[in-house]
């Protein structure tokens, strides 16, 4: 029988009719050929092990005539991934790489050390710590002459918490790009802070129509879910966004609050030059000063839509066509002080850790869970809420933005986004910033 | 060529192996207006499990199952330090025991283009019967896969299994909704009856917000509802979890089980991704806790008899515990019996949680569907309902003869439930 999913009701975005004829398209292809490494390591505290390690290869053959037609084939390396495809590129000495973290536990069981000392007398709760690193690397032909060349290496140490007595849990993660290093101690004092909250965090209910103050790095997961879902091409295509083309160079976002998808500097990018399909994205500026400058398209959607550029076709592997998808979304810094924002803020929330989000396009609305809440009064932070969730209408809140402050920061890269099945790594950064109306529950997602 | 992997982990030092591979084909048609597309796959993942004398597993997965590769990885990776388990390896299968299971669709090789024309002309048909309901995407997708296992005790089996989804998104007025079902048997694709649910809960959401008074109301839960209170129960049903120890997890008109040799069933399977026989396990007997599923580990740690519940579905290395298909069973009481016992209350079409209140396991849901009044179906309803997953069974007052199962991973299944829910508010109520 019928399950159901993406229940809700909204009213349909602005539609413009584009007088698209998928026929009259130009045909384009792109293959895509792919290597990926990951070994994991999983601590428990009942002294359980595992190691795991996992290679895997393959390829994307796809192709848009009229319509799309694709193929992915297992395949054990990228050698062999460009005999099936009979192209040409030689893999030198500057292609292999070596992944930190490899099969003796020494170098792992060294990072963990001090995280193990320190749980042990910090909780009774049951833990687990897991560690992967992963290598992934793709070889990209299309119209150009040349193949791209993307090449990702992402560490993430996550470790849970759980309570013996009911099970709730508590959860921290941290990451990093290139090298295998975590901020320990930063990571300790995110436990005790959060051991801390849950032990004397007060039931509220639920508040309406109160500021949230999201704090800065990771807090920009907020605008990935809630704008950059939204801004995703394929979501307008098919009517689903509450945003449409007719948004560009207009207000979507409250105070003169820029967004932009790529940072120079930034090690996310380190290797990655281009998208799945190739395209190197235009313009990384998305909202300036508050005003839409750009979708997230990929090459079939930009063109559909007449976009000046694509870039945004990312897939979680071979086994499956890319979608627009985001990279990474950032917030510029603001003018404000953080703290005169919370001093500001007579009665509100105070995040400082971040969870899962999730636009409901059916019903216009958003759920986003922090992890860590606490409630401000009078411009202070006073009492711990726990875990709670925020939600509300997507366009609405938006313009709901009422400080951004200038502490820019970088999430502590662990950051993931799922989209229809698929996960991938993703890369947001924020100062401080102020949403002046949101609905906040007690609880999170379930 | 499982031999010679075998054989490589052991001249590694490894005392005990075990091989997993599996070969999966599919091919998937997104009919959008606005650009079909046709994708097709061909993928296989060899995973190894091997144990030394004592201690935790190791292991790695490789695409291809290529003997000279796994021969190069287990070289690479070593034995751990000897743990404090004596590990599940004890307790691997040493032969296949023979259970009956209905899970592959001999036409797997002819559903291609004209079946999904077909499908795709009686989901037009059928719109012509609810006026102003648009057919948004439609999307058709076959797999079959080829899963094989064998450890060094001797175990050594294979299994072949398909799946068939259709999946559709519709609109009504400003309202959409993608409703989908996946089977065993293609022709057990049943777009009509798609296309009608969808538009009985766009109808239900539709409705107004609950204006609910008094204490007390009856509230009939349809089956796709009562399998979101099932998936949040279903984390008391596992032995790795910790629970708290009452025996009474129910009422007595509600037994729970999870059977992996239902034949036609997407979640079936001969035996588990560790070898273990596929079969029923009563997890809840009426009202009272009698089994939870387990995999090879945590039985042999917790002294308990394998259910057969070890699976792959998110680690290829390490099967965790899973649920095969998960169900409350059903009764002998046809619908419109609950119905006439129901003089005035309401039926709840669907659930969405909304969020959990980790102090006390309070889970609150988004609810929609109908008033009900003497044995009929009235206005479109909405409000809020609470639930704590630990309990929320402990309610139910009688259940249906009609049974369904939804695909949501696991596949669960559950008849229609009637039950008194507890007025909080105008539009929230509490089970």
């Amino acid at each position: 029988m019928a399950e159901c999913t993406n229940a809700g009701t909204v009213p349909i975005a602005r539609a413009v009719e584009t007088g698209y004829n998928g026929s009259l398209m130009k045909p384009f292809a792109v293959d895509l050929i792919e290597e990926d490494w990951q070994v994991v390591w999983r601590f428990g505290s009942s002294g359980r092990v595992e190691h795991a390690v996992h290679r895997r290869g393959g390829v994307l053959r796809r192709a848009f005539h009229g319509g799309f037609s694709s193929q992915s084939i297992e395949v054990a390396s990228i050698a062999e991934g460009l005999k099936a495809t009979g192209r040409k590129y030689r893999l030198d000495e500057s292609w292999g790489g070596v992944i930190p973290l490899a099969d003796d536990p020494g170098p792992v069981q060294k990072i963990v050390a001090p995280l193990r000392e320190a749980l042990a007398t910090l909780s009774q709760s049951r833990w687990q710590i897991t560690v992967r690193s992963r290598s992934n690397r793709r070889l990209i032909f299309n119209r150009r002459e040349h193949p791209q060349i993307v090449r990702w290496l992402h560490h993430t140490l996550n470790l849970k918490l759980t309570s013996p007595g009911d099970g709730r849990t508590l959860e921290f993660a941290a990451g990093s790009f290139d090298q295998p290093t975590f901020h320990l101690e930063g990571l300790l004092a995110r436990v005790r802070n959060g051991l801390d909250a849950e032990a004397r965090r007060r039931p509220f209910g639920s508040l309406e129509g109160v500021p949230v103050v999201l704090g800065p790095g990771d807090g920009a997961i907020f605008f990935h879910e809630v704008l950059g879902h939204s801004l995703e091409a394929d979501y307008i295509q098919q009517g689903l966004s509450p945003f449409s083309v007719a948004d560009l160079g207009q207000p979507v976002l409250g105070g003169e609050i820029t967004l932009r998808t790529r940072l120079a500097g930034d090690p996310f990018f380190a290797h990655i030059p281009c998208d799945d399909e190739g395209e190197m994205a235009g313009e990384p500026v998305l909202v300036a000063g508050g005003r839409l400058r750009g979708i997230l398209a990929d090459t079939f959607t930009a063109r559909t839509f007449s976009l000046p550029g694509a870039g945004h076709a990312r897939t979680a592997g071979f086994f499956s066509p890319p979608w627009p998808r985001q990279f990474a979304l950032y917030v510029d810094a603001g003018s404000a002080d953080p703290r005169d924002i919370v001093a500001q803020t007579r009665r509100g929330v105070y995040a400082r850790e971040f969870g899962d989000g999730q636009v409901m396009f059916g019903r216009g609305q958003f759920q986003f869970v922090l992890r860590d809440a606490w409630l401000i009064e009078d411009g202070e932070i006073t009492v711990p809420l726990g875990g709670v969730t925020v939600a509300g209408p997507i366009r609405e809140t938006l313009r709901q933005i009422g400080a951004v402050g200038n502490d820019f920061r970088l999430d502590r890269g662990a950051s993931f986004c799922t989209k229809n099945g698929q996960t991938l790594p993703v890369r947001v950064g924020q100062p401080t910033v102020r949403i002046d109306r949101l609905t906040v529950w007690e609880g999170i997602d379930v | 060529m499982f031999d010679a992997i075998l054989a490589a982990g052991r001249e590694n030092g490894f005392a005990v192996v075990e091989v997993f591979a599996e070969k999966e084909e599919g091919v998937h048609f997104d009919l959008s207006p606005l650009c079909p597309s046709i994708h097709r796959q061909k993928t296989h993942r060899l995973a190894v499990r091997a144990w030394a004398e004592r201690g935790d597993p190791v292991g790695f997965s490789l695409s291809t199952a290529d003997a000279a590769r796994a021969r190069a990885q287990f070289a690479r990776i070593r034995p751990l330090p000897p743990g404090p388990g004596k590990g599940a390896a004890v307790h691997l299968p040493a032969a296949v025991r023979e259970v009956r299971c209905d899970i592959h669709d001999p036409a797997f090789e002819v559903f291609a283009a004209d079946p999904v024309a077909e499908l795709c002309s009686r989901i037009s048909e059928s719109l012509i019967s609810f006026p102003g309901l648009k057919l948004v995407a439609a999307r058709v997708s076959k797999t079959r896969q080829k899963r094989y296992l064998a450890n060094s005790g001797g175990f050594a089996g294979k299994y072949r299994r398909t799946r068939f989804t259709l999946s559709i998104t519709l609109r009504l007025d400003q309202r959409v909704l993608e409703v989908g079902e996946t089977r065993v048997y293609a022709s057990g694709l049943d777009p009509e009856n798609l296309v009608a649910r969808a538009h009985h809960l766009l109808e239900a959401q539709d409705g107004g917000e609950a204006s609910f008074s008094g204490s007390e109301l009856p509230l009939l839960l349809a089956p796709e509802a009562a399998v979101v209170l099932l998936r949040a129960f279903s984390r008391f049903c596992r032995l790795d979890l910790p629970t708290e120890g009452d025996r009474w997890v129910a009422s007595p008109a509600v037994t729970i089980a999870d059977h992996a040799a239902l034949d036609g069933q997407v979640g079936s399977y001969p035996f588990d991704d560790e070898g273990v026989p596929g079969g029923e396990t009563e997890i809840v007997r009426k009202g009272m806790m009698a089994t939870r599923v387990n995999n090879l580990e945590t039985a042999a740690s917790g002294n308990r008899k394998p259910t057969g519940n070890g699976v792959r579905r998110g680690d290829p290395v390490f099967p965790r515990i899973g649920f095969s298909n998960l169900f409350i069973k059903p009764s002998v009481i046809p619908l419109d019996r609950l119905l006439s016992a129901v003089p005035a209350g309401v039926l709840v079409s669907s659930l969405r949680p909304q969020a959990v209140d980790p102090a006390i396991g309070a889970m609150t849901c988004a609810a929609c569907g109908f008033e009900l009044a003497g044995g009929e179906i009235g206005r479109a309803v909405r409000f809020q309902l609470v639930a704590v997953p630990r309990t929320v069974f402990l309610r139910i007052e009688r259940v249906s003869r009609d049974l369904k199962f939804f695909c949501q991973d696991p596949n669960l299944g559950a008849p229609y439930l009637l039950a008194p829910a507890r007025i909080l508010g105008a539009a929230r109520l509490q089970l």
